[in-house]
């Protein structure tokens, strides 16, 4: 599995503008409904169960990233967005420090293997520290598709 | 005199949970390793992964059965 085969491309936020964990998931999801990546779905209702999902425990896993994710009734396919803060939100993340590299996932609810999997694949690309320095150097959309396309073909 | 070599306990566990090893388990793996001051490994498909660090225990993919 790869990034680019969940990541929507357009939805892609170089710059996010919201300063906490759920302006940041609200940002997030709005940009997938906007790129029509949720059918006859409530955007509210999947903003509502990832905020559920955080109060179960932060997804920021350290070291700056953090992976919010739900699997959600009314999806039928994997869909995924990527957003940078470049001044860094603070999301209750196990090692206390803010997050700047944010990857959303949102799974159908009768997949858990491939949620497994795209949770492991966010993990792979993100564990490298280039990259993810390069990802917050881009200032638009098609750069960061880019860098993290590259990466995940070595 | 104490054998200074150093002790492993081992067990071989199978995934119960229909949704696998997701975030939480994992999360609630490392809080439960940080409490021992030894080193707590988990190895699946032949590799080792860090208990303790909830970054490597995400490359662990495991699926209900694994």
């Amino acid at each position: 599995m790869r990034m680019s085969d969940f990541i929507v491309r357009s939805a892609i936020i170089p710059e996010l503008n919201a300063t906490d964990k759920e302006g940041v998931i609200r940002e997030l999801l709005e940009s997938l409904c906007r790129n029509g990546c949720f059918k006859d779905v409530d955007v509210e209702d999947i903003i509502k169960a990832v905020l559920k999902r955080e109060l179960l425990g932060s997804t920021g896993i350290g070291e700056g990233i953090a992976i919010p994710h739900t699997k959600y009734i009314g999806v039928d396919k994997l869909v995924g967005v990527l957003g940078i803060s470049p001044s860094g939100v603070n999301f209750g993340s196990r090692d206390g420090e803010p997050v700047f590299v944010f990857v959303l996932i949102i799974s159908p609810v009768d997949q858990p293997v491939v949620h497994l999997r795209a949770l492991e694949t966010v993990s792979r690309v993100l564990r490298d520290d280039p990259l993810v320095k390069a990802l917050r150097a881009c200032t638009t959309a098609d750069q960061l598709f880019e860098q993290m396309n590259q990466y995940s073909k070595m | 005199m104490e054998d200074p070599s150093p002790k492993i306990l081992k067990r071989v566990v199978k995934i119960k949970n229909p949704n696998g090893f997701h975030m939480r388990p994992k999360a609630a793996f490392v809080e439960a390793a940080m409490r021992f001051a030894s080193d707590v490994k988990l190895i699946w498909e032949g590799q080792a992964f860090n208990g303790k660090s909830m970054f490597e225990l995400m490359l662990v993919a495991a699926a209900e059965d694994s």
